[in-house]
């Protein structure tokens, strides 16, 4: 077995098995680390928890909603506002957070009292808004607070309100994914099929593990909308409230993110019979496939390739300048679950970057076949890494650029490796044709920006010459190109806005119009 | 130097009644200085002492009034022979953790002096049931070094006993608390003494007194007194003064070795009670 052990975790045995080295000839039988366990004791994991992954993940992109945290308020800080979930309404979600600020007293006597006036509280401060989402925290459900039956007596006392509660408290699973299961069984069971949807279309869907990232969603549904596809709901990125009570309506769910939402689209298959389609809103080609795969669905192919063929014309070319720019260049692609397998092949096809090595915070072990089926021979694969394991890899590898998120992502930078935002990007969104180019036009941006050689002066020893040292990203990235790709006439760099999403929103959709007659 | 001492045993078995009879009858009796912290939510642990049930309990003040604003003299009630009584409080049963404000109380106490060492004695008087780690505070941490068991000879007082036995071991290492002794608090059941002081042997520790069957302790209780307050001469009064006696000259301190359930049970049938 190619176990990798690493130098700074030989005190930790156990560790062994959870990082592999994808060697020649080996296929997944002999390479594949151990997943979705609980952290090692000694081993400072980068995970978060099952509240996280409710609430942070899944719960708060919610976009018509106040989300409150039933606990100390800390809980709530750390899970609001990193992670750019960006919403249509002036974005909501992401300005407002709300806890119920549980404090000893509380712990000892029990905060229901508390809750409630909570609860009201946030209603009237903001009477716009009638729905609300609830999440216990270890705190309160340590100590048995019965979230549920307050939920339920403010609702009866205010008739036009609806509050979801997730019960899913940060010790209840190994690390955020326990979070998401949770959430997704909660709200199939509570809330689905409480409101009924008004059917527009012959095509109706259910966009699933979908979070916004920057405009993600609003770019896919572009897409959707120009082939005449009626988007019910989202889960959850931008996604309304009373549109998820009414997934149950839908023709086909269309999941994007399985190791975070695949649960809900299992059970809206098991109970309403809708069909699950795994789609894919990252590089040309996969983008293309699933395009194609929902058109075949529903027997409308050629309005999916009108789509893919309009939109590989824009934007391909500027996708190539930036490939013939990154081609050789090593990634280090770490980020939490499922981008590890959405991106590993088609970095490497589409931008000509080799995966040296890929990890996993919360994927289960079926996230990392995919991801080590999919990556260069040679990767180094790691499951719920530390810290120092971060550290030691990125030093043995030497990689140019990793993908990750922003806690391990600042380490990086000390040792004067770029990091992208892997969960929250850096100027997405990075779905769809143009935002592929965005994030090929981010890679190369942090690979090539001048500061990684300024940085490594030392001003107190270093000569400092005064007289030069303007560089520019494409003095260090043309350098070595030939004059035909340097001079080409046919590829060019990113010519988008840099706002790409606001305008979407003013679109004019014809089939969308044609099926409105219909009915 | 002040002897902290925590009371246990099973619920109903007389905990509270027997430590506010001994806290009096060694005052009384021994001129000891006492400190009573009562450590159940019910906030009955110091009723006799005070004459009734009307103090704030620290809980209720960490509530109303917060933790910054406790005072020792404003949660600190003298009762009975200048015997220092004060109440940890807690949740109505069914909410909140009961078990987190025992820790709070007795943290807030230390952090505000209360424990002061002109004392002899401090008593913690805790719930029946150790149902969680909060309950287990008393002996954490060294704070009550001494430990003495309420029980009787029914069946369920005994196997109380051995189960705070065993928690008693988990703590004993790191906390230093020791098991003092069983006080049997008579049920006039069959055979009562040889039982207890078999049990007690079994375990390696003593049978420190039997407390009579008395049903002036009733009477004296109706009253919110103490036996030696009601009647310092009736007979059930010495008793009292005899275990106090007893505790304030005790040497004998072990870490407990609990019976396995089928050593316990075995010795149930042979003195043949059940309960």
């Amino acid at each position: 077995m190619p176990f990798h052990e690493f130098n700074c975790s030989t005190c930790i045995p156990e560790r062994r098995e959870h990082a592999v080295v994808k060697g020649p000839g080996e296929d997944l039988t002999s390479a594949l680390p151990l997943g979705y366990l609980n952290t090692i004791p000694g081993s400072i994991s980068e995970r978060g928890c099952a509240y996280c992954g409710a609430k942070h993940v899944i719960g708060t992109p919610m976009k018509d909603v106040i989300h409150l945290s039933h606990g100390p308020v800390g809980c709530t800080y750390d899970t609001w506002q990193t992670k750019r979930y960006i919403s249509d309404n002036d974005n909501f979600q992401l300005k407002n957070t709300f806890a119920s600020d549980v404090k000893e007293k509380h712990i000892v006597f029990g905060a229901e009292g508390l809750l409630k006036k909570n609860i009201i509280e946030a209603f009237q401060a903001f009477p716009e808004i009638k729905r609300m989402t609830i999440y216990s925290t270890c705190a309160t459900a340590l100590i048995g607070d019965d979230i549920g039956a307050i939920a339920q007596e403010v609702m009866e006392e205010m008739p036009d309100v609806d509050i979801f509660v997730c019960n899913s408290p940060g010790f209840a699973g190994p690390s955020q994914s326990g979070g998401h299961h949770k959430i997704n069984i909660a709200w199939v069971n509570n809330k689905v099929g409480t409101v009924e949807p008004k059917i527009t279309s012959d095509y109706v869907i259910n966009y699933v593990g979908e979070y916004n990232i920057q405009g993600d969603q609003e770019v896919m549904i572009d897409y959707f909308k120009r082939m005449g596809i009626q988007v019910l709901s989202t889960f959850t990125g931008n996604g309304s409230y009373d549109d998820l009570r009414a997934m149950h309506r839908a023709h086909l769910n269309v999941l994007e993110c399985a190791r975070s939402a695949e649960y809900i689209c299992n059970e809206l298959r098991v109970r309403y019979g809708i069909p699950r389609l795994d789609i894919d809103g990252f590089g040309f080609e996969p983008l293309s496939a699933s395009l194609r795969k929902i058109g075949l669905f529903f027997g409308i192919e050629d309005r999916a390739q009108a789509i893919i063929d309009a939109e590989t014309a824009r934007w391909k070319p500027e996708l190539d300048w930036y490939k013939e720019r990154l081609k050789g260049k090593k990634v280090c692609l770490w980020p939490g679950g499922s981008k590890l397998w959405h991106w590993a092949n088609v970095i490497h096809e589409e931008m000509g970057v080799e995966v040296v090595s890929l990890y996993t915070k919360f994927g289960h072990q079926g996230d990392m076949e995919k991801g080590i089926a999919r990556c260069e021979q040679g990767a180094l694969a790691i499951d719920d890494p530390n810290e120092l394991e971060g550290l030691e890899a990125m030093e043995k590898l030497k990689p140019d650029v990793i993908f990750t998120g922003k806690r391990p992502g600042e380490v990086a930078k000390k040792i004067r490796v770029p990091y992208l935002n892997a969960h929250a990007y850096h100027n997405g969104p990075y779905k769809g044709y143009e935002g592929w180019v965005r994030f090929a036009r981010d890679i190369y941006n942090a690979i090539y920006s001048p500061i990684h050689q300024l940085s490594a002066l030392d001003i107190s020893k270093d000569e400092i010459p005064a007289d030069k040292g303007f560089i520019t990203r494409r003095m260090l990235s043309d350098i070595h190109l030939t004059p035909e790709i340097r001079d080409s006439s046919e590829m060019r760099q990113y010519t988008g806005g840099y706002d790409s999403v606001s305008p979407l929103r003013e679109r004019d959709y014809p089939y969308m119009n044609e099926s409105k007659a219909l009915v | 130097m002040t002897r902290k001492i925590a009371i246990y045993g099973k619920g109903g078995i007389g905990k509270s009644t027997t430590q506010q009879n001994t806290a009096a009858a060694m005052a009384y009796y021994h001129k000891q200085k006492v400190f009573i912290h009562g450590c159940d939510p019910k906030a009955d642990s110091t009723r006799m002492i005070l004459g009734g049930m009307n103090q704030k309990t620290l809980m209720d003040m960490l509530r109303d009034d917060g933790a910054e604003n406790i005072t020792t003299e404003k949660v600190v009630k003298s009762g009975y022979l200048n015997i220092q009584c004060v109440e940890s409080g807690g949740p109505e049963p069914g909410v909140g953790c009961a078990g987190r404000g025992v820790i709070t109380a007795i943290d807030l106490m230390e952090s505000n002096g209360a424990y002061t060492d002109d004392l002899d004695f401090v008593f913690f008087d805790v719930l029946g049931d150790v149902v969680c780690g909060g309950f287990a505070m008393p002996i954490r941490d060294g704070k009550a070094q001494e430990v003495y068991i309420v029980a009787s000879g029914e069946m369920m007082a005994i196997y109380a006993a051995n189960n705070i036995c065993k928690g008693l071991v988990k703590y004993a290492k790191q906390s230093g608390v020791r098991l003092g002794g069983i006080i049997c608090n008579s049920r006039n059941v069959d055979k009562e003494r040889e039982f207890l002081e078999e049990f007690t042997a079994s375990i390696g520790t003593q049978m420190i007194h039997f407390m009579p069957r008395d049903n002036i302790v009733q009477k004296a209780e109706f009253n919110k007194k103490t036996v030696v307050e009601f009647d310092p001469n009736c007979n059930q009064a010495g008793e009292y003064g005899e275990l106090g006696r007893k505790i304030i000259e005790n040497q004998n301190f072990v870490i407990p070795k609990p019976l396995s359930m089928d050593e316990l049970e075995s010795m149930v049938s042979k003195y043949g009670i059940v309960d």
